[in-house]
């Protein structure tokens, strides 16, 4: 037992450095409460506002920033969030693992997540939050039509959001992939692990176009381009949203969908029924919901072959979750049902998700879209499975997972009474919202003759019902914090991991390594012998580099941001670029130093990554995703020039001889780096020196090139705001030109490591595959911008 | 191991100088275009199999890169049909 | 809702309804299934526990489960789904083939921050559409500065008012009378105030 002085400071420093999963799983449920309270506040004076026709209690103004972070901070930095501290906290428990893969990685995205929140938010207080809805239409979104800072914010928060959540995937896959318990092979994960692990590979998807259109429009609003205000902006904007945006709902829902099963097995007291038909269904799931976005254009006119094929994968994309729904229930059979508070929410759960998931097939009909677009049809739609099937799932997961967290009992009278009230305020509030189906959307008013005044009085008693109801939840958690029963290791009588150790869980989960080869858990210590682990050194869990990375990148977007118009906006973005060195030297300087050290644990589950260390698939998963990104951004590219009647002609503006020169410097920079790997390989220390000062000095070249380039190219007037040749061309190249610089970067990074005696092959390797994709994207935008 | 990288990179010079010469010759663009980004997309396969190694990696790593070229591809192809062409005007106002 | 008797409103109402006709057809059967299960297999005091409680840290196997079940339910749920999209289909062809006719009527509809207005082919401008009972009228969709979205919801039509780009949707109808056109994509401050009617007179 390790010795703790309970001193104020050290205890809110701990929070501040610490990296372990449980510690972080705890931050991002805390700080997703509060979004929830800030966003539901929102809601309950958006409610207010519709509750009788004419009324003026907020503005028209004030409305569309209510709406608009509404549903950004509900989406993005509440259900997504609260649905990541249960994955933090109970992934590596329910796998037998000792914390994430990357467990730094993990607190810089919890810091990234928490500080893009107050930039998004801050808004509110800096002229006028963002207001052009969640779904940030173009070109409603330009500076002409929304001056002020409050779009760019939530563009930044929306990049930077963006960045925290891929950081998360590549840490959770990897996770998953490579440190089970010896004798946890995939199938015997449990269900809720398969869950997140579908999440994780949405989120892989379709964030890296969210983050992209999200850079393109920050530069528009900073920069002066043209992406979002030009004409055929709205489509591209509409089909890259989309493509994120419809996956991002199955982000949403299946972190707390997968709990469901966890509570339904566990409060019956029988497995859960059709576990593999579960997991095909969620793998059918996953690939079909990339395919059905355009659900979400049905009216925008684009072509009618592309609308029906979408009808089509949208009609049978029901089908999986028919059978996740129907296995679920029929889980219970033969079951022994214990009416307990997480059981109720996950049964409401199930029950409202069937409602509305069927509204949500009305919607799949080309033809009946025609009439839903827009309107409260899709609104109520949307809130009975995100909020009904959704965050009655999550709550399950509260009560259920509140005694291995606290080690205490919830109240179980007012958990029930929490559930029971939230049902009937749900329902009222939001099944008026499908008689509405003529109502638009986002309208700060509406009139008395339209007859929508009762409906919508309905609908804000619900909503005041559902809301304040919350209270009986934090109430509840508060006070059992304090006073609740002990609660044991396994209060549920459950069978997944988590309940194999004690509650609270001690630093390092387990006594041990779970070990399940032999059908019986047992714990093994390090080299194999049977003894459990005593005072395990946790000196190395803290690391003050996470928070003060996310802090210089949030000063630097801040920045950005307010950059045209306020000069305070240059010397904060200058700060953050200061904070932002300072602390990835820091960081360098840690691992040369080797200070975290992370033991490999060879005898743990990793099929079918066994030859693959950890750094490398982190690597290859974090090139999946900006494969994404540069497709992206050269799609927009390609839309533009299809659809543009005129376009530069090839050598009229770019020179090809720099274009070709850098081309060649760069391939040049990929054999001098894979001649280091070789040397390394073969343990010459100076032949590999020289291979990684060589590529860094033709990566330096390549950017000292371009830099005379595109000064050149500004003094002849092309500059940002030149039109849509300009813009595609600077900001992709510009993104490649950024990835050089973050290479670089890294090979000094391995300069020291060589220098300092300690460079790994592996780790010359997988930066290796960084640099090379660096290298294929340039192989793709030299003929794309300079020869065609 | 080490003749094959030396190799590919004369292969990977050569194929950029031919793409310029497509490029600056008298060929009409559809062909040049095609031949150019086909020519690209080997510089990058190579490098791909014998720089990035997947050549002699186990099929799980394979699949990473592979499903992000048929999704990215899926994606490109979305971006550039979903609209039928001429279907803008660029004589109506844009903002 | 009032049905306004235009071919469109009427094909929309009949394609709506048999969506619901099945919704509820379905929902019904899962929740009554569901309500039973929960009824039924309820803990009480003497209830016998059932035999394949897993044990703490035991590996899983998947003994529950029938594939031909799940097999049957999919082909089952994709015939309804096919046959539902088919429905679908032909209600598009009407909605969307606009239907030849001498005394076409062609108008401009363009939406801009914050009201409509309308071109007819003779250049008048009116902030009200006015149209003859009965006859085909074809509206050009667009906008001239952001996305708005037009539509009529007693005739169940909607095209969005796109920037650069002329959407189509063609109305007849034949009842005389004033319905409402709203506006149903955020567009700014005014969303709610770009309310205009159509006329048929």
């Amino acid at each position: 037992m390790e010795n703790q002085t309970p001193n104020k400071k050290s205890r809110i420093l701990k929070w501040l450095l610490t990296t372990n999963h449980k510690d972080i799983g705890i931050l991002y449920f805390v700080t997703s409460l509060t979004f929830f309270i800030i966003a539901g506040i929102l809601a309950l004076l958006m409610r207010t506002q519709l509750a009788i026709p004419s009324n003026n209690f907020l503005n028209a103004e004030e409305y569309n920033q209510a709406v608009t972070m509404h549903g950004l901070i509900m989406l993005l930095w509440f259900l997504s969030p609260l649905g990541v501290a249960f994955a933090n906290y109970f992934v590596p428990l329910q796998i037998g693992a000792r914390d994430l893969a990357f467990p730094r990685l993990n607190a810089l995205s919890y810091w990234l997540y928490l500080f893009s929140g107050i930039i998004a938010a801050s808004g509110f207080i800096l002229g006028g939050a963002a207001d052009v809805g969640w779904t940030y239409y173009a070109p409603l979104t330009a500076v002409k039509y929304s001056p002020g800072p409050g779009v760019t914010l939530g563009a930044a928060a929306i990049a930077m959001i963006s960045a925290s959540v891929t950081i998360g995937t590549i840490n959770f896959l990897v996770t998953i992939a490579k440190l089970r318990a010896p004798g946890m092979k995939l199938i015997h994960m449990p269900l809720y692990v398969w869950f997140i692990l579908f999440t994780m590979i949405l989120m892989l998807i379709a964030f890296p176009p969210l983050l992209g259109a999200a850079i393109l429009l920050l530069s528009d609003r900073v920069l002066g381009t043209s992406f979002f205000n030009s004409v055929g902006a709205a489509i591209i904007w509409d089909n890259l949203f989309w493509f994120f945006g419809h996956p991002e709902v199955y982000i949403l829902l299946l972190p707390g969908f997968g709990i469901i099963p966890e509570v339904l097995s566990v409060f019956s007291r029988r497995p859960v029924y059709g576990k593999k038909i579960i997991i095909a269904s969620l793998a059918v799931a996953t690939l079909l919901s990339i395919t059905v976005w355009g659900h979400h254009m049905y009216v925008t006119g684009v072509s009618r072959e592309w609308r029906e094929y979408m009808n089509i994968t949208t009609e049978i994309i029901s089908i999986p979750f028919g059978l996740i729904v129907i296995s679920f229930i029929a889980t219970l059979v033969g079951g022994a049902i214990r009416l307990k508070t997480p059981l109720l929410f996950a049964l409401g759960s199930i029950f409202l998700f069937v409602i509305g998931g069927s509204t949500g097939v009305f919607q799949s009909s080309v033809a009946l879209d025609y009439q839903f677009r827009g309107t409260y049809w899709v609104v109520g739609h949307f809130h009975y499975v995100l909020v009904g099937a959704t965050i009655f799932g999550l709550f399950a997961g509260i009560y259920y997972w509140f005694p291995k967290i606290t080690g205490r009992m919830y109240n179980e009278k007012l958990g029930k009474l929490h559930f029971l009230i939230s049902f009937i305020g749900f329902n009222i509030l939001y099944f008026p919202m499908f008689l509405l189906i003529d109502m638009p959307r986002r309208i700060w008013t509406y009139q008395p003759n339209t007859g929508w005044g009762e409906l919508n009085m309905i609908a804000t008693i619900g909503a005041f019902i559902f809301g304040p109801a919350q209270l009986l939840l934090f109430y509840n958690l508060y006070k059992s914090m304090k006073h609740g029963d002990l609660a044991g290791a396994n209060p549920w009588g459950g069978w997944t991991l988590e309940w194999a150790t004690s509650s609270p869980p001690p630093p390092e989960d387990f006594p041990g390594i779970p070990d399940l080869r032999t059908g019986v858990l047992h714990f093994v210590q390090l080299d194999g012998s049977g003894l459990s682990e005593v005072g395990a050194n946790h000196s190395n869990h803290l690391s003050k580099w996470p928070i003060i990375i996310s802090l210089s990148l949030a000063l630097f977007l801040f920045g950005v941001s307010l950059w045209p118009l306020n000069v305070a906006g240059s010397i904060i973005f200058f700060a953050g670029v200061i904070i932002g060195l300072y602390a990835l030297i820091g960081w360098s300087r840690d691992d040369i130093k080797e200070h975290f050290k992370i033991p490999e644990e060879p005898m743990r589950e990793q099929w079918p990554f066994e030859k693959a260390d950890k750094i490398k698939l982190g690597v290859w998963i974090l090139v999946f995703s900006e494969m994404l990104l540069f497709a992206t951004l050269i799609g927009t590219y390609a839309y533009y020039r299809y659809i543009s009647p005129t376009w530069p002609a090839p050598g009229t503006i770019h020179d090809i001889r720099i274009g070709t020169v850098n081309t060649l410097i760069l391939l040049t920079s990929s054999f001098t780096l894979i001649m280091a790997l070789v040397f390394a390989r073969v343990n010459n220390l100076r032949g590999l020196k020289i291979g990684l000062i060589l590529t860094f000095g033709l990566g330096l070249l390549f950017l000292i090139i371009k830099g005379f380039e595109w000064s050149e190219l500004m003094l002849h007037n092309f500059t940002f705001s030149s039109g849509l040749p300009a813009s595609t061309y600077y900001i992709t190249t510009g993104t490649h030109a950024a990835h050089v610089i973050a290479g670089l970067g890294g090979l000094l990074y391995l300069i020291a490591k060589t220098f300092n005696g300690n460079v790994k092959v592996n780790t010359v390797e997988s930066f290796g595959i960084y640099w090379h994709f660096v290298d294929i994207v340039w192989i793709f935008l030299f003929p794309l911008f300079y020869l065609l | 191991m080490r003749s094959i990288y030396i190799f590919v990179y004369i292969i990977l010079i050569i194929i950029t100088i031919l793409e310029v010469f497509l490029a600056t010759g008298i060929f009409s663009y559809l062909i040049m275009a095609t031949g150019i980004l086909i020519l690209a997309g080997i510089k990058a396969t190579l490098i791909a199999l014998f720089y990035q190694h997947l050549k002699y990696e186990p099929e799980s790593i394979k699949f990473i890169p592979l499903v992000a070229l048929i999704l990215l591809s899926g994606l490109l192809i979305a971006l550039i049909t979903a609209v039928p062409p001429g279907a803008f005007q660029s004589t109506a106002s844009s903002p | 809702m009032l049905v306004v008797l235009s071919p469109s409103a009427l094909q929309w109402q009949s394609l709506f309804n048999l969506y619901l006709t099945f919704a509820v057809i379905i929902m019904g059967i899962v929740f009554s299934w569901f309500i039973y299960v929960v009824i039924k297999y309820r803990y009480r005091p003497g209830t016998p526990e059932p035999s394949d409680t897993p044990s703490l840290g035991s590996l899983s196997k998947d003994h529950r489960g029938n594939i031909k079940i799940a097999l049957i339910i999919t082909i089952l749920l994709a015939i309804l789904f096919l046959g539902l999209t088919a429905e679908t289909i032909n209600a598009v062809n009407l909605l969307e083939n606009i239907p030849d006719a001498p005394n076409e009527l062609h108008i401009k509809v363009i939406g801009r921050q914050w009201q409509w207005l309308f071109v007819y082919p003779n250049g008048t401008q009116t902030t009200r559409l006015i149209v003859p009972a009965g006859t085909i009228v074809v509206l050009e969709v667009t906008s001239i500065d952001v996305f708005h979205s037009f539509g009529i919801p007693d005739l169940r039509i909607k095209a969005d008012a796109i920037p650069g780009k002329i959407n189509y949707l063609w109305l007849k109808v034949d009842q005389k009378g004033t319905y409402t056109i709203r506006c149903f994509e955020l567009c700014g401050r005014g969303h709610a105030a770009m309310i205009t009617e159509l006329i048929v007179v």
